[in-house]
């Protein structure tokens, strides 16, 4: 890790970038872009959705970098940004659930399942990655967020404060109260799989 | 420590936060209750299994839209004014929110104002005869647009003229009949 030494921190790029470096924007993208994926995707369940939020993030970062002040990590506000999106597409898709219900017989399939082929794929022979994905999308709203900011971010519980604009105490309140009822919910995935064999 | 409150200390104890009275009081909870054990095993596993889940990736083509994104926004023409506005900020506020925030208050004095009139201007008091005549015969003007061709009356009504006049008068002519109470208010010696 010697090139560390060397490496624009976060906060530097986006400072050269406020000053016209396009080259920073650049590398901000490629820092950015897979991390914010994966919570995104984590957060909607769905692939095509996670990667237009993603995209809104990007150009959001692009349209507004003078609103970025050195106050708060750069991480901190991109993952803020793409929060508020993604809660936004939730909200509209909620909407759009309704209507769509109201108009449509009962044989309709409920939408956004997850669409990778691979996503039945074993993690460590614990669960498979729809068992996941499915109990994550059963959390509500703020104990999803802190869950994946925490276990699959791995973001430290200061920066998912600051993210989620709630104090300290109510993070790690939710986190563990989203942590208890993931395991409610595979535990029955458990007793089903263990049924089955 | 009971079930409720080793479970609500399950992460501050995988986390390694608790006092160590409190990591012992966790322990000698868990190693007599199987409920909570199994509890505390289950999260163990799951967090373990979140770190290891797969990680979702942008496709090959994401820079490549992101960039034709990009360009067809740097082609629309930006406004010289919203160009002046972008990144500062007015009084603390993102400018839409300024210049909102200003508009409401304008729209609050504007309304106010009309609301109460100006009692400081002599000229505009209504026992000045000659603004009140101004003021108070205006309306007539509308009346003749609603009856054209006839006659009516603009002068101030007397005594005798307000005996004389029918209870239809009295309906076509209110302003007269106010006009009348005013001029009595002022001489009240008649």
């Amino acid at each position: 890790m010697a090139n560390n030494k060397f490496r624009y921190t976060d906060e530097e790029l986006i400072y050269r970038f406020q000053k016209g470096d396009e080259h920073a924007y650049l590398e901000l993208v490629n820092r950015y872009r897979d991390k914010l994926m994966n919570f995104v995707y984590r957060f909607v369940g769905s692939v095509e959705d996670a990667e237009d939020i993603v995209q809104d993030t990007l150009v959001k970062l692009y349209t507004h970098k003078h609103f970025y002040r050195n106050i708060a990590k750069f991480s901190t506000w991109i993952y803020t940004i793409a929060s508020n999106l993604a809660k936004t597409e939730l909200r509209k898709r909620k909407r759009h659930k309704v209507s769509i219900l109201s108009q449509m017989g009962t044989e309709d399939k409920d939408f956004d399942l997850p669409s990778e082929e691979s996503t039945d794929e074993f993690v460590e022979g614990r669960f498979n990655e729809s068992e996941i994905q499915n109990a994550i999308q059963s959390l509500p709203l703020h104990f999803r967020t802190a869950v994946i900011l925490r276990d699959i971010q791995e973001l430290s519980y200061d920066e998912i404060s600051n993210i989620l604009d709630v104090p300290l105490g109510t993070v790690k309140s939710r986190i563990n109260r989203a942590r208890l009822q993931l395991q409610e919910e595979l535990k029955h995935v458990k007793e089903t799989r263990r049924k089955s064999i | 420590m009971d079930c409720y409150e080793c479970q609500d200390y399950i992460s501050a104890y995988i986390e390694k936060e608790l006092s160590l009275s409190k990591i012992n009081e966790f322990d000698n909870h868990i190693s007599g209750c199987s409920v909570c054990e199994d509890i505390y095993n289950s999260v163990v596993e799951i967090i373990g299994s979140l770190k290891n889940a797969r990680k979702f990736v942008v496709s090959k083509n994401f820079n490549t839209e992101l960039q034709a994104r990009l360009k067809q926004l740097s082609e629309q023409p930006v406004r010289r004014f919203s160009r002046y506005f972008e990144g500062r900020r007015i009084f603390g506020f993102e400018p839409k929110y300024a210049f909102a925030s200003v508009a409401v208050a304008i729209a609050i004095v504007v309304l106010t104002l009309s609301l109460f009139p100006d009692t400081s201007n002599p000229s505009f008091s209504p026992l000045n005869p000659s603004t009140a005549s101004q003021e108070f015969i205006r309306p007539m003007d509308t009346l003749r647009s609603m009856y054209p061709g006839e006659e009516l009356k603009t002068t101030l009504a007397s005594e005798s003229d307000k005996d004389s006049m029918t209870s239809q008068d009295k309906i076509s002519h209110p302003k007269l009949d106010f006009q009348d109470k005013i001029q009595l208010v002022k001489d009240p010696g008649k």
